[in-house]
């Protein structure tokens, strides 16, 4: 951008005196110019830097997410499988379970609970274990007399003198120190060295036939009962029926299908019934 | 925690930083060069707001434009090119910078050793910015930034005989400020005696 060295113009003194005052000429520029230029670059920067949560297209889709997340976890809760009818109709499934669940909380409980195990192994030796398929025993159903004394027995075994085996008791030389309150100790040998955990035995009472067909008969003629009772005119509401489900869900119970079979066929066949019974008299 | 600022102490640094996109490098870079690009500016433009505004054009294209300077020149010189070449968009955009204005009488020399002397930068600077847009685009082109007519002739559109014109009559207009400038002193400096004797 410079001139020509070859062929220099010719400069005017007035061009001296003006390219010498005003070449390295200063003015202050305005105090607000750099936020003015500031607020330029960024009018000028706002389209390419807008951001995905920006973008009000992003909205609609969180929302219809958001939405449809809701609905399906309102629709899992209403409709998810009721737990208990699950244990009612496969009690053996449950009562494995909770035998799993308890052989996990005695590994937990370490060898506090020693004594107790070696006392149900020495039950288990004595009593003979029947080889039906294993049934739980609900607590407040009463059991046969056999059963009864099985219990009686383990509690017995229970209430026995205990061998505590101490880890910190042991002696320098390897020999198990005896708790003193235990009039007959378990001799070295008899103590396993494997983990006692494993060892136990799973003891199930098998219930007689003839006892599950009675308690069928008492519940079939409860709910019999129950819906002689309930009143059609008293159905409950939508909002008392999802209270009742949240009441039922906080028992621990499983949450009541909204369409259950059974209860619908019986309080239909009862409403037939007594309509039938009302409206024979008028008719004569 | 104490936070680390850059302070851009070379010119390398600081052309790194606004390569970078820093915002603390371009803040620096205007503060640095704000006040010489802004007389630069204001020598094109006569009003001062216009300057102003040509000055934030110029300096937001320096930045966007920072990955085109090669290192090999003046930064500041790169910096002067933006902000004549903004200056005259504007004054394309704005005005009809093809004045002609004619002028009659001979103009003679004035005392460029007394204008040197008694004449500061500003008073120069209005001097020129009374000047018709054609004229002081073309004097500050050829006289201040050293552009040849074939360079103005192109960067403006016209012909080298027009610049040519345009610059003398520029330079006549300035000659004849200058020696009224200088009569109005020297009459001023013969009527303070008078005037402090009728007082």
């Amino acid at each position: 951008m410079k001139q020509d060295i070859n062929n220099p113009p010719a400069k005017s003194p007035v061009d001296d005196l003006f390219a010498h005052w005003l070449r390295q000429h200063r003015i202050a520029p305005d105090k607000a110019g750099w936020e003015r230029l500031q607020a330029k670059m960024t009018k000028k920067q706002e389209p390419s830097v807008l951001t995905f949560w920006q973008n009000p297209a992003v909205y609609r889709y969180a929302a219809a997410a958001c939405v449809s997340a809701l609905l399906l976890a309102g629709g899992w809760l209403l409709l998810r499988p009721d737990d208990g009818v699950a244990t009612r109709q496969n009690p053996v499934a449950a009562s494995q379970t909770s035998q799993k669940a308890g052989q996990a909380n005695s590994m937990r409980n370490g060898r506090s609970n020693l004594g107790n195990r070696i006392a149900d192994q020495q039950l288990t030796q004595q009593q003979p274990v029947s080889q039906q398929p294993v049934v739980q025993q609900p607590a407040t159903v009463s059991l046969p007399e056999q059963p009864e004394k099985m219990v009686a027995q383990t509690k017995r075994a229970a209430n026995r003198p205990t061998y505590a085996i101490d880890p910190i008791g042991q002696d320098p030389d390897g020999q198990v120190t005896k708790n003193e309150t235990v009039p007959t100790p378990i001799s070295q040998t008899s103590v396993p060295t494997k983990p006692v955990a494993e060892q136990v035995l799973i003891v199930t009472i098998a219930e007689p036939d003839a006892l599950i067909e009675a308690r069928q008969a008492a519940n079939w003629s409860e709910s019999v009962e129950k819906t002689l009772v309930v009143d059609v005119a008293q159905k409950p509401t939508k909002g008392r029926r999802i209270l009742q489900q949240v009441a039922r869900v906080r028992n621990g119970d499983g949450i009541e299908l909204a369409g259950d079979a059974d209860q619908g066929l019986l309080s239909r066949a009862f409403q037939t019934i007594k309509n039938k019974a009302n409206n024979k008299p008028l008719k004569q | 925690m104490l936070r680390l600022l850059p302070f851009y102490t070379t010119e390398t640094q600081l052309i790194s930083g606004l390569k970078r996109g820093e915002s603390r490098a371009q803040k620096v870079a205007y503060e640095r060069f704000a006040g010489k690009m802004l007389a630069v500016c204001h020598r094109y433009c006569a009003n001062r707001d216009d300057a102003e505004e040509v000055l934030i054009d110029g300096f937001m294209k320096v930045y966007e434009k920072i990955s085109q300077f090669r290192e090999d020149g003046s930064f500041e010189g790169w910096i002067r090119r933006i902000m004549v070449t903004e200056s005259l968009m504007f004054l394309r955009r704005n005005k009809a910078w093809r004045q002609e204005i004619p002028l009659d009488e001979a103009v003679t020399e004035p005392d460029y050793v007394w204008a040197d002397a008694n004449l500061n930068e500003t008073e120069l600077l209005k001097l020129i910015n009374r000047l018709p847009d054609g004229y002081r685009t073309v004097f500050n082109l050829y006289a201040i930034e050293g552009y040849s007519h074939a360079e103005i002739s192109q960067t403006l559109g016209i012909s080298e005989g027009t610049s040519k014109s345009q610059l003398s009559r520029a330079r006549m207009l300035l000659q004849s400020s200058l020696k009224k400038l200088e009569v109005n002193q020297d009459e001023t400096r013969y009527q303070q005696p008078t005037s402090q004797i009728a007082r």
